[in-house]
């Protein structure tokens, strides 16, 4: 019989637990920008064009605004089979199933071409709530807070991911 | 994108924003994905994996959903304008062959602390299943004053 998946226990020990700092792996670099950008088909020359963005308030280009945690990340996720979340490293995992549920994000300070982000990260909630494929889904948010070489803080992250049993045919 | 710096002053509550637009999620839109996330998790690119995960086939990451929303609101704001906040829950997924689209709708107006703030509900639908990712965006937009 499987072991109990104890939520209570779980929260009362990892609520409000940090999740150390990243720094980003490069500084802010226009080929990450126009390669977000492109995704989407974004042609803003606020975020392309620096003879455009000099010409701005901002005097120069400023980072797609959901490019920024990029930009504080320890470089590319892996191709791996079994994503890779840091709450998700640290609290015991209901199964090998990871979906991202929802994000918010708060821009307080535009991004900079130099700029050097870093993050840290605490986990804020997790609660256990019934999905399609599992019934005792469980729901973790995390909070991420990205600062610029200066220490002010350029964006927050809240994200709320949940990991599952994978139950194939089942 | 809109050509010209919307105010303040210009935004009705209960309008549309104007900047709505489509993608077709295909081979070449999965590869400008991943590149311009940098996020190689295989469920988003590897059908054979994702399905082993329980999941009928692959689906757009979330650094793409919130890149989509944020263009449809930049394009609209202009360079005068600035996003402070975004938020999106992913309740459906956009696989390929939909046909994606951003729109978005105005909630309210107001100003705080001579600041002049624009709310929205913007959301990315598609074909099989209408809105599949809705969500809100704080603007702040400059004044004619």
């Amino acid at each position: 019989m499987a072991e109990e998946y104890d939520i209570e226990k779980v929260r009362m020990e990892f609520i409000g637990k940090e999740l150390g700092s990243t720094a980003g792996k490069y500084p802010v670099e226009y080929e990450p920008i126009r390669r977000h950008c492109q995704m989407v088909g974004c042609v803003n020359p606020l975020f392309l064009d620096e003879e455009y963005a000099k010409k701005t308030r901002y005097k120069g280009v400023i980072s797609f605004p959901t490019a920024v945690p990029m930009f504080a990340a320890p470089g590319r996720t892996e191709p791996v089979k079994v994503p890779v979340v840091p709450a998700l490293e640290v609290i015991p995992r209901r199964g090998d199933g990871v979906i991202n549920m929802s994000q918010e994000l708060i821009f307080s300070k535009p991004v900079h071409i130099g700029d050097r982000l870093a993050a840290k990260t605490r986990i804020v909630d997790i609660f256990k709530k019934s999905i399609r494929l599992d019934p005792e889904a469980i729901w973790v948010t995390f909070e991420s807070i990205m600062t610029n070489q200066k220490g002010e803080v350029v964006c927050t992250l809240r994200n709320t991911i949940l990991n599952y049993k994978i139950q194939i045919g089942g | 994108m809109a050509e010209q710096q919307i105010y303040w002053e210009d935004v009705e509550v209960g309008s549309e924003i104007p900047t709505s637009y489509s993608v077709e999620v295909n081979s070449a839109l999965i590869v400008d994905q991943i590149s311009g996330s940098q996020d190689y998790n295989l469920v988003h690119h590897d059908r054979e994996h994702a399905r082993s995960t329980g999941v009928p086939d692959i689906f757009l990451n979330t650094g793409f959903l919130s890149a989509m929303l944020a263009r449809l609101v930049t394009d609209w704001i202009g360079s005068e304008g600035w996003l402070e906040r975004l938020q999106f829950q992913m309740r459906r997924m956009h696989h390929p062959g939909d046909i994606v689209t951003a729109k978005g709708k105005v909630t309210d107006k107001y100003v705080k602390d001579d600041v002049h703030y624009v709310d929205c509900d913007i959301w990315l639908e598609n074909q099989r299943e209408g809105v599949g990712t809705p969500g809100k965006a704080t603007v702040i937009l400059p004044s004619k004053k």
